[in-house]
């Protein structure tokens, strides 16, 4: 194993969220020199001191295995979110130590939960940042330097293949390279287009920009300390609905519906799975509230329970209202989309639907089996037959997932906090949601719980981020032939 | 996009990273320098005012005592002199309107003020009509007396509160002036030890198996082949030493 094409990789991805923090430097130039100028500045100046240096001596290798290319996409990750805290803690507020690295781990894992109180006493260049960790993380650092670096063959293969889930390889129906720049294309342009969205809705330029960086990214940092909730406008609502729920669709899938491409939305069995729960979660929720009364009328009730149905699901975790004061018939729909999540090959975290699809389906096909002792029963997904190999890793991965839940919620619970509150934050966290439910509900944040429980959610985080067995392959390195 | 291709030459490479592990440690010296100044001269702004409020409360108490004094004398019936109780009246008034300017508006200087101006109102009751009426000096003046001590001391007591937090303001405050200082040195440190391992890896190792293998070939004919990392003077060292090897063997 090459550390030194280990720490060049790694170089490239510092420079990178350098040349993010000098265009969050630039924001405060613009909104005139505020206190964010000088630690942004420094910040990006000490990252690409830090990144540069390995780039010096290291030359390009065009061969890195799977081994290295594991320690470059994990390693890449948790570097970024160390120096995404330098511009936190110089710029000092409420970002201790371990509020920075949480806000900073938050952001690149595109959780969104937050430990600030009053966001709007934040300078908008540090808000910027703030929003850049989500997009950056999105669609993960490492993409961005693939795209960069030009044709390496085996190394734009072995980084991109460990980048992106397992699932999310299928419906890339294209050589790498290609993936590579389909995902970039997709990711700028829903960007680009929901920013110009959310200003015509009546955002200004600021607040459109950032809020389409982590509606894109499926992330939930807001510039307020409302959330979505301070805006008031429903436009802004449906177009935040809209284009987190398309972000939530495998890219590959978008690009094909988008190109008349055959393996399009319609003919994925995934996405119209997870269309459909969303739909279906969307009308139970909004008869729960309905009934409930919480809200005055159906259309009210249908408003909030839409958005709030696809933020969670989608894992972007915005908020328009108070989730503490749903009915638990709702409540207990939300969690399941915070389990279930969206489609893998999208920027959303969380178990993926198309892992719930899989386990469903090998579960009938199971009981089926069972009926049938002789029939050769197979599970398909959008005709193709699946592998036992397969089914069995998605169900052992849904199993050590929930496993991790139940862990963290443990060691959360130690403190004192309430089960709800403990749970939600563990689900959350893992989930990449961001808010959760009790003290850390949607329009509540991370800052009344204890530093080492911080310290634990963002572990989660990164667990959940690098979908467990990036972390764990790397923990168990050395056994690793 | 061009390939980012390493610098080449090995006294470039080096130069390279000395300079950025020096501007690391100065740009971290002259930032905590700055800091730590802005810090200094902060906290000495803070203490100047404070050792300001603390002597003003101390003259506030001691005019109060003095004009006290002349007053006694005024209610006892005794003789006094006009100038004297003028002066003392003068540098009572002149000590709380300086106090007033000084001490920030807020709930407890408000205070002080008020009862100034209740004692200064039962004060010249005393200049203008002698009274020997013990009950009036016990519960008018005796109460508007003690009323002015007990705000004065409750300013102290607030200020010293104040103190303390600005006390609390400014550890936090040192705390973020250090942490660029930390920060640098930090990553002065991880290039120090990646810098380490990037020479090691390139031109100590190198050289060591170039030696050794030169060792060999001598001692025992062992065929020239060390591994050499990187595409600077050391592998075109190796490849001289290669061809130096086979044109003596063609020599010969």
């Amino acid at each position: 194993m090459r550390f030194n094409i280990i720490t060049r990789y790694i170089g490239l991805v510092l420079v990178i969220n350098a040349l993010f923090m000098l265009l969050s430097a630039f924001i405060a130039v613009y909104y005139g020199i505020d206190t964010g100028l000088y630690p942004l500045i420094m910040s990006a100046i000490l990252t690409v001191a830090l990144g540069c240096f390995p780039l010096i001596f290291v030359d390009a290798d065009n061969n890195i295995n799977s081994k290295e290319a594991y320690i470059i996409v994990v390693g890449s990750w948790v570097i970024s979110c160390v120096v995404g805290t330098f511009p936190y803690l110089l710029w000092g507020g409420e970002f201790t130590v371990v509020n920075a690295w949480f806000e900073s781990v938050s952001g690149f894992t595109t959780t969104g939960s937050t430990i600030l109180n009053d966001i709007e006493a934040v300078p908008k260049s540090l808000l910027f940042w703030r929003s850049s960790t989500h997009w950056l993380g999105g669609i993960g650092v490492m993409m961005f330097v693939l795209v960069a670096i030009p044709s390496l063959g085996r190394v734009k293969m072995t980084l991109s293949n460990i980048q992106m889930s397992a699932l999310a390889k299928d419906n890339f129906k294209y050589k790498t390279q290609k993936i590579v720049k389909i995902l970039l294309f997709v990711y700028i342009g829903l960007t680009f287009t929901a920013s110009i969205f959310l200003r015509i809705a009546g955002m200004d330029w600021f607040d459109s920009i950032n809020h389409a960086f982590s509606t894109v990214a499926t992330g939930g940092f807001s510039t307020r300390s409302l959330s979505i909730s301070y805006f008031s406008n429903k436009w802004v609502e449906i177009i935040i609905t809209l284009f987190t729920v398309i972000a939530g669709i495998h890219f590959g899938v978008l690009y094909a519906t988008l190109t008349g491409k055959k393996n399009n939305i319609f003919r994925s069995e995934v996405t119209m799975f997870y269309i459909w729960s969303l739909i279906i979660g969307g009308v139970l929720i909004t008869g729960s509230l309905w009934f409930s009364d919480t809200y005055n009328s159906l259309g009210e009730a249908a408003r909030y329970a839409y958005f709030q149905a696809a933020t969670i699901c989608t894992t972007t975790g915005f908020a328009t209202t108070d989730t503490n004061i749903w009915p638990p018939f709702a409540l207990v729909i939300l969690i399941y989309f915070s389990f279930t999540s969206a489609c893998s090959g999208s920027t959303t975290g969380g178990l993926k639907a198309d892992r719930i699809l899989l386990s469903y389906k090998s579960v009938i096909a199971r009981v089926k089996q069972l009926q049938h002792p002789n029939a050769i029963i197979r599970v398909k997904m959008d005709k193709t037959i699946i592998e036992d190999n397969t089914l069995s890793l998605v169900n052992m991965f849904i199993v050590i997932y929930i496993l991790f839940v139940l862990l963290g919620t443990l060691l959360i619970s130690i403190s004192g906090l309430d089960l709800m509150t403990s749970f939600s934050a563990a689900f959350a966290s893992m989930g990449n949601v961001g808010p959760g439910f009790g003290a850390v509900s949607s329009l509540s944040n991370y800052s009344v719980i204890p530093d080492y429980v911080k310290i634990i959610c963002t572990l989660l985080m990164l667990i959940g981020r690098l979908e467990i067995f990036g972390l764990l392959l790397i923990a168990m390195i050395r056994i690793w032939r | 996009m061009k390939q980012i291709k390493s610098v080449s030459g090995i006294r470039n490479k080096i130069l390279y990273g000395f300079f950025v592990l020096g501007c690391l440690l100065f740009f971290s010296g002259l930032i905590s320098f700055f800091e730590l100044r802005r810090l200094n001269a902060s906290t000495r702004i803070i203490l100047e005012k404070s050792r300001q409020e603390m002597e003003m409360s101390d003259k506030m108490v001691q005019s109060v005592k003095l004009y006290d004094s002349i007053l006694q004398v005024i209610m006892e019936g005794r003789e006094f002199s006009d100038s004297l109780l003028e002066s003392r009246k003068n540098h009572f008034d002149s000590i709380f309107t300086a106090a007033a300017e000084l001490f920030e508006t807020n709930e407890g200087t408000d205070r002080v003020i008020a009862s100034k101006n209740s004692y200064d109102i039962v004060a010249n009751d005393i200049t203008d009509t002698v009274y020997s009426n013990i009950e009036w000096i016990e519960e008018i003046y005796r109460s508007s007396y003690y009323d002015l001590n007990i705000s004065i001391k409750n300013l102290i007591l607030s200020t010293n509160n104040s103190v303390d937090n600005t006390a609390r303001i400014l550890r936090n405050n040192a705390y973020r002036a250090i942490m660029p200082g930390i920060i640098t040195l930090g990553i002065a440190i991880i290039i120090i030890v990646v810098f380490f391992g990037l020479i090691d890896l390139y031109y100590i190792k190198p050289v060591l198996k170039m030696t050794r293998s030169l060792e060999a070939y001598i001692k025992q004919r062992v065929p020239f082949k060390p591994k050499v990392e990187g595409t600077d003077e050391i592998k075109d060292l190796r490849t001289y030493i290669e061809e130096l090897i086979s044109s003596t063997k063609k020599v010969n």
